[in-house]
């Protein structure tokens, strides 16, 4: 057990911060707070992918002209979370987009309240049809 | 190794900070700590390309976004009590309990951290390492692979950035244009007096002036140190998208010193519009015009530049800026829309 939590320690705090952000994103009423959530979700994943990319001694991947037998990490790891995260921060504007959006609408960013307006719309809707 | 698990305990110990707190403000805030320490996570790990692109982004952009919401919406969580039946948090635990267990059995199969004979690094990533920087003249293997073998990927999220840009000003500008129709009946847009007032009365208050001295002297060294990382981007770590990044906080930083109407009046909303397109476009006819040299498209070795490698530099320069100019305008974008005041 102990040998299982030392050699891949990294992997395991990947699921516990994908974890707390993917809880954040079921579990809270307040639509800012679950876009926080997707975001500590997002770096989980790219720290996993960063961590399969180490190597032991190796050195990051710049390569020192007339040097030999140096080891490099593994480059490509890098390139595909280095755009991951430029389109992470582009995700996270449109969906605060969509929350100024929302609370123009509703005067609310709580999910609960949300719903809850909703509900009273379709309700009055509902009454008028009756009559 | 010691050092390792503090900094992993300290990320996770933000992260539930994160959540847990009330206030969304100071929420914010410890993001941005969880932000800047990845980024030093990622630095250990030989990742500095990795990191400079969290540091700039998830600690300075993202920030930024989220206080401009909040300025706009409400700081505080607030709870109601109400009759509309929702998902419970405890079955929420129960889920992601059940859910992380199965990720953390998954683990088992994976091979060790730090391996170097880990599947991973043996197919693609070693021919890369060998023969990278022989094919691209890139020492810094990141961009070589980023422009040259992964080139159409970098485009295609060049666009899916222009994208996003593109829908958040579809979302928030559509409005502010309505009304300012509405209102506009010949007369100066109500807008534009009305922020010249308030910035008349804001040269009183006081600490204005340490906030437009500092903006003034820095921005100059901020927006230098954006092209210094676009250009070296081949021999040492950065690239379009940090530097793009580093640009946009200059001017970031100048429109939250001197106000969004001083700002717009030095670059003006159809500049950025046009900055967006730009960059892309160019990074596409770069690939086009490869076409019409007899290559495949993005095959900057067929280009009339000389030998080989000065072609591939001219040509790594050129799309690292096309992506920089990008980058640069949709974040500034995406910051103004955001952060405008709405219009009363």
């Amino acid at each position: 057990m102990m040998e299982f939590i030392l050699g891949k320690y990294n992997y395991l705090v990947c699921i516990l911060l994908m974890m707390i952000g993917f809880y954040a994103m079921i579990a809270k009423e307040n639509l800012v707070k679950k876009v926080i959530g997707l975001n500590i979700f997002q770096t989980a994943i790219f720290l996993f992918y960063i961590s399969v990319s180490y190597m032991e001694g190796a050195t990051a991947p710049v390569v020192w002209q007339g040097q030999e037998g140096v080891l490099y990490g593994n480059p490509l790891p890098h390139v595909l979370i280095l755009t991951a995260i430029v389109v992470g921060i582009s995700m996270t504007a449109l969906a605060l987009g969509l929350i100024i959006k929302i609370y123009q609408e509703y005067g609310s960013i709580e999910e609960n309240r949300i719903l809850e307006l909703n509900q009273l719309e379709e309700e009055q809707n509902l009454k008028r049809a009756g009559r | 190794m010691i050092m390792d698990i503090a900094l992993l305990l300290l990320v996770v110990i933000c992260a539930i900070v994160a959540i847990q707190m009330k206030d969304l403000l100071s929420a914010v805030i410890v993001l941005t700590v969880y932000s800047l320490l990845m980024a030093v996570i990622w630095f250990v790990m030989d990742a500095p390309d990795v990191a400079l692109t969290e540091a700039a982004i998830g600690a300075g952009i993202t920030t930024i976004l989220f206080i401009a919401v909040l300025s706009r919406t409400r700081r505080g969580e607030t709870e109601h009590n109400t009759k509309v039946r929702r998902f419970s948090p405890r079955a929420g635990l129960l889920i992601v309990v059940a859910f992380g267990a199965m990720l953390a059995v998954g683990t088992v199969d994976m091979p060790d951290f730090g391996d170097p004979h880990a599947p991973a690094h043996t197919h693609l990533a070693e021919r890369f390492v060998e023969m990278g920087y022989q094919e691209t003249a890139s020492p810094n293997l990141v961009t070589a692979i980023l422009i040259c073998y992964r080139g159409v990927d970098t485009l295609g999220e060049v666009i899916v950035v222009l994208t996003a840009g593109m829908g958040v000003i579809l979302l928030l500008r559509t409005t502010s244009r309505r009304k300012q129709l509405t209102n506009n009946d010949g007369y100066k847009p109500i807008m534009c007096s009305y922020y010249d007032r308030a910035d008349k009365t804001t040269k009183v208050v006081k600490g204005e002036i340490i906030r437009k001295v500092v903006a003034r002297l820095s921005i100059p060294f901020i927006q230098i140190f954006g092209l210094f990382v676009i250009a070296h981007g081949k021999v040492s770590p950065g690239g379009g998208f940090q530097g793009g990044v580093i640009l946009a906080t200059s001017i970031i930083l100048f429109t939250m010193a001197f106000g969004m109407e001083a700002s717009r009046k030095r670059l003006a909303q159809w500049k950025t519009d046009v900055l967006n397109v730009t960059g892309a476009l160019v990074f596409l006819a770069l690939g086009l015009v490869c076409i019409l040299f007899g290559g495949k498209f993005l095959e900057y070795t067929v280009l009339p530049l000389g030998c080989d490698m000065w072609t591939n530099k001219i040509a790594i320069t050129v799309a690292e800026f096309a992506i920089g100019i990008t980058v640069a305008g949709i974040m500034i974008t995406l910051f103004i829309e955001t952060a405008k005041r709405d219009d009363k």
